[in-house]
C-alpha cells in the first residue's frame, strides 16, 4: 500500500478505524497512519495464524470452495427461514443481538459488519441442531473483525467493503462478480471479497459440533452453548472438570466457593460461551485467543501434546486464582458473586496463559476429580522408561499426597524434605525424599516404574514482590527448561528422579526437623509477601503450610 | 441452606450492615429491558448501547424499608434461557420475581404466560411476583400493549402491575420497592411481631424448601 493511500484512508475511514479520533491535523494523521500500519500488520499475522489453526493450510482453491459452501448454505438458510418456525426464531434473536454488541469497537458495529455478521449467524444457526444461541454473536463478531482488519481495502472499488456507518453497499462482501473466478484464484488471502466467507468458515470451525465426544481434547465452543440442566451435557462436564482442577490446584479456594454455594454455572457460562471475551481488555482477549488457537492442532511448539480444550478451561481456573485473595475474604455469597463479575484489572495475560497451559499440561482437568496431588504427565512416564535421570513435572499443591490420595499409584508413606533458601537468587528450593513403601508392597499387583525411594526436587517460586523488577528468565534445571515465571512455577515444579541406592536415609527424624525449619522460614517469607498483596506467594505459602501440617503429623 | 440464606451475617468489614437479605429475579423475554431496569434501579443510569446478558448478571443494592436496612440481591437473567440451562440454580431461594415484558413487543407480552408456568415449576410456591410492562416511554404508535391489557393480566394472576421506563426513569424504583416491601411483609408478618432478622429469614427459606422437596 502506498503511503498516500494510507493517509487518504486514515482521513476517509478515520471513524471506522480509530475510536472517535476526529483529529484532522497533519500530526494526527501521521500518527494515525503509522498506528494503522502496525495494526494492519498485526491483523494480517493474526488472521494467518488463526486460519492455519482453524482451517489448515490456506490455498486459493480452498478459498473458492469455502465461498461456494457458504453460498450454498446461505441459500438453504433463506429457504428455511420462510418454512421453519425455529429458523425464524433464530433470525429474530440474531437481529436483536447484533444490535447489542459491545461498543468498544466502532468498526464491529458499522452497518457493513453488522449485516455480514447477521448473515453469518443465521446461516450457521439454520444449519445446526441448536440454532442460534445468545453469545455466539460476540464470538462471530470477533472472528469477522479479525478477517476484515486483515483485508486489503485499497483494492476495493469505491463504495464497497468499507466499514463506514450508513454504507449503502451493505452487501459489499457477497455482491461480487462470480464470473471472475480466475481473478479470485489469483487473489491473496487478504482480498476483501472473501472476508465474509472466510469468517463464516472460521466461525463454523471454531464452534464445532457439540455432539462430537471424540474430539480428542480439541476445543469445541458449541459444547458450552448446550443446556446445563442435565449432568451429562457437555457444559456440565466442563463445569465439573474446572471445579476438579480448581480443587487440585487450590483446594482452599474451591472449598470457599463451595461453602458460599457459588456454583460454577453462575459465573462460568459467560466466561466459556464468550471465550472470556468480556472478562478482559480487548487486546488481552486477542492475546488469549492467539494462545488458545495455537493449541488447536494438539501440540505445542516444543512438540508436546496439549489439549486446546484443557487450556481453554484451565483459563477459568487461572481467572479464579487471580482473584483468590478477594474470594477468600468474601464474607458471603453476594460479595463473591460480585467479585466474579469483575476480573481484576492489571492482570498480565502472559502469566494467565502460562498458568492455563500449566494446568492443562499437568492433566488437572478431569471429570472424575483430582485423583492425586502428585500427578505425572504422560510424557514423563514415557521418559521414565527411557532414562534413569528424568526430569518430571510435579503438581505442587500439598507437595505430597498422603492424606488426600486415594489412588494407588502415588501414595507416599513418608516425606523427607531438605530445603534451602537462597537469599541472593531470591529463590527457595526443596529436595523432597518421598518413600513409596506401600508402592513396593503393591508392586505384585500393579506394575509401575516407580521404586521405593525417590528424590524429588521441587522448585517453589520466589515471591513475586522480590522478582518483579527483574526480567523473567528461563532457566535450565537439570536439562529441563523450566520457566521461572512465578505465576507458573507453583504448578510446574521440576522433579528429578535419582538412583534409589544413592539416596541417603540416615536419620529421618533429624532431616525432618531440618526440613521443617527450612519450610517454616520459607513460609514466613512467603506470608510476608502474601500480606503485601502477592497472590501467588499466598498460594505457595498455603502449599508449604499444608506440607508442614503433614510433616508434623 | 440456600445461597441467600447463607449470607446471614449482617455486619461486614465495610460496615454494610443490614437487617434483611432478599433475593430477587428479573425474568422475561430477550430484549425487554431487564438489564436496563436493573441498571436504572441500582446505579440510576441508562445506556442505549446495552449488551446482551449471557448467563446471569448480579447486583446488590441496600435500601431502607420501614426503618430497616434491606439488602437486595438481584439476579438478572438472559432472556433466551427460558425453559433451559440454569433454571434450578436461578430460582433456588428466590423470594421475589419481577416478570418483565416490553409494551412495544406483542410477543414478549404473550410469553408472560409461559414465564408464569416456568415460575410455578421451579420457584417456591409462595414467591412474590410482580408484572412489569417496560419501555412505557415509547411513542403511542409504537406501543402495542395497552396499560389496561397489562393490568388485566396482572389481575388475573393476582399480582401487582407497573408500567415502567428505564430510559425515562418512570416507576422503576417503585416497582422494586413494592416487591421488596411485599416480601418483607410476607416473611415478617407470619413471624408475628418478634424482631425479624436475616437469620430468621434464611432459616425459614431453608425449612420451606426442605419441606417441599
Amino acid at each position: 500500500m502506498r503511503n498516500d493511500d494510507i493517509v487518504r484512508r486514515a482521513r476517509s475511514d478515520g471513524r471506522a478505524y480509530r475510536d472517535g479520533d476526529e483529529n484532522g491535523s497533519e500530526d494526527g494523521v501521521k500518527s494515525a497512519s503509522s498506528r494503522e500500519r502496525s495494526d494492519a500488520s498485526t491483523s494480517v499475522t493474526r488472521r494467518t495464524a488463526w486460519f492455519a489453526s482453524l482451517l489448515g493450510r490456506e490455498t486459493a482453491r480452498g478459498r473458492l470452495e469455502r465461498r461456494a459452501a457458504y453460498e450454498r448454505r446461505r441459500a438453504e438458510a433463506i429457504r428455511a427461514n420462510g418454512a421453519r418456525v425455529e429458523a425464524s426464531e433464530s433470525v429474530r434473536a440474531v437481529a436483536m443481538d447484533v444490535e447489542r454488541l459491545p461498543s468498544d469497537d466502532p468498526t464491529a458495529r458499522s452497518v457493513t459488519m453488522v449485516e455480514a455478521l447477521k448473515r453469518i449467524l443465521v446461516t450457521h444457526a439454520i444449519g445446526t441442531r441448536r440454532g442460534y444461541r445468545q453469545g455466539m454473536h460476540e464470538v462471530a463478531s470477533a472472528v469477522l473483525l479479525c478477517c476484515a482488519s486483515a483485508a486489503e481495502y485499497s483494492a476495493a472499488p469505491k463504495g464497497t467493503g468499507r466499514w463506514e456507518d450508513g454504507d449503502s453497499e451493505s452487501m459489499a462482501f457477497v455482491d461480487v462478480d462470480h464470473g471472475e473466478d480466475k481473478d479470485a484464484e489469483a487473489a491473496g488471502e487478504r482480498d476483501y471479497r472473501f472476508v465474509e466467507h472466510d469468517a463464516f468458515a472460521a466461525f463454523v470451525a471454531l464452534m464445532g459440533d457439540a455432539s462430537d465426544r471424540e474430539s480428542d481434547g480439541r476445543l469445541i465452543l458449541a459444547a458450552y452453548y448446550e443446556d446445563a440442566s442435565t449432568p451429562t451435557s457437555p457444559i456440565s462436564e466442563a463445569f465439573r472438570r474446572i471445579n476438579n482442577a480448581l480443587r487440585s490446584v487450590d483446594a482452599a479456594l474451591a472449598k470457599k466457593l463451595r461453602d458460599l454455594e457459588v456454583e460454577p454455572q453462575l459465573y462460568l457460562l459467560r466466561w466459556l460461551r464468550l471465550a472470556y471475551g468480556r472478562e478482559f481488555h480487548r487486546s488481552d482477549v486477542l492475546e488469549l485467543w492467539d494462545a488458545i488457537f495455537e493449541c488447536l492442532p494438539g501440540v505445542t511448539s516444543d512438540g508436546e501434546t496439549i489439549s486446546s480444550r484443557d487450556v481453554y478451561e484451565g483459563m477459568a481456573v487461572s481467572v479464579l486464582i487471580s482473584m483468590r485473595n478477594e474470594l477468600l475474604s468474601a464474607e458471603d455469597f453476594g460479595t463473591a458473586m460480585s467479585q466474579l463479575q469483575q476480573v481484576p484489572q492489571g492482570i498480565h495475560m502472559r502469566h494467565m496463559i502460562a498458568r492455563s497451559k500449566a494446568i492443562a499440561m499437568t492433566g488437572q482437568l478431569k471429570e472424575n476429580g483430582p485423583e492425586n496431588i502428585l500427578t505425572w504427565t504422560k510424557s514423563s512416564r514415557k521418559h521414565a522408561r527411557q532414562s534413569t535421570t528424568v526430569k518430571n513435572r510435579l503438581v505442587v499443591p500439598g507437595i505430597a499426597g498422603k492424606s488426600m490420595s486415594t489412588s494407588q499409584s502415588n501414595d507416599v508413606d513418608s516425606l523427607d524434605v531438605e530445603a534451602s533458601a537462597n537469599e541472593e537468587s531470591s529463590s527457595v528450593s526443596f529436595d523432597l525424599e518421598a518413600s513409596y513403601e506401600s508402592q513396593a508392597r503393591r508392586e505384585e499387583k500393579i506394575s509401575k516404574p516407580y521404586r521405593r525411594v525417590e528424590s524429588l526436587t521441587l522448585s517453589v517460586p520466589a515471591p513475586v514482590s522480590m522478582t518483579r523488577t527483574r526480567r523473567p528468565s528461563r532457566r535450565d534445571v537439570e536439562g529441563l527448561e523450566l520457566d521461572s515465571d512465578p505465576f507458573t512455577a507453583p504448578i510446574f515444579g521440576a522433579v528429578s528422579r535419582q538412583d534409589p541406592d544413592r539416596t541417603t536415609n540416615t536419620d529421618v527424624a533429624a532431616s525432618r526437623e531440618a526440613a521443617m525449619r527450612h519450610l517454616r522460614a520459607a513460609l514466613d517469607a512467603l506470608s510476608r509477601a502474601s500480606s503485601s498483596g502477592d497472590v501467588d506467594a499466598g498460594v505457595a505459602a498455603l502449599q508449604i503450610d499444608t506440607a508442614l501440617g503433614r510433616l508434623s503429623d | 441452606m440456600s445461597a441467600s440464606a447463607s449470607s446471614s451475617r449482617g455486619g461486614g468489614a465495610n460496615g454494610a450492615h443490614y437487617d434483611h437479605l432478599l433475593k430477587l429475579l428479573l425474568i422475561g423475554d430477550s430484549g425487554v429491558g431487564k438489564s436496563c431496569l436493573l441498571l436504572r434501579f441500582s446505579d440510576d443510569q441508562f445506556t442505549t448501547s446495552f449488551i446482551t446478558t449471557i448467563g446471569i448478571d448480579f447486583k446488590i443494592k441496600t435500601v431502607e424499608l420501614g426503618g430497616k436496612r434491606v439488602k437486595l440481591q438481584i439476579w438478572d437473567t438472559a432472556g433466551q434461557e427460558r425453559f433451559r440451562t440454569i433454571t434450578t440454580a436461578y430460582y433456588r431461594g428466590a423470594m421475589g420475581i419481577l416478570l418483565v415484558y416490553d409494551v412495544s413487543d406483542e410477543r414478549s407480552f404473550e410469553n408472560v404466560r409461559g414465564w408464569m408456568r416456568n415460575i410455578e415449576q421451579h420457584a417456591s410456591s409462595n414467591v412474590n411476583k410482580i408484572l412489569i410492562g417496560n419501555k412505557c416511554d415509547v411513542k403511542e404508535d409504537k406501543r402495542v400493549i395497552s396499560k389496561a391489557r397489562g393490568q388485566a393480566l396482572a389481575d388475573e394472576f393476582g399480582i401487582p402491575f407497573f408500567e415502567t421506563s428505564a430510559k425515562s426513569s418512570v416507576n422503576v424504583n417503585d416497582a422494586f420497592m413494592t416487591i421488596a416491601g411485599d416480601i418483607k411483609n410476607r416473611l415478617t408478618g407470619s413471624k408475628g411481631l418478634g424482631a425479624p432478622n436475616a437469620i430468621n429469614l434464611g432459616d425459614r427459606a431453608a425449612t420451606k424448601r426442605a419441606s417441599c422437596c
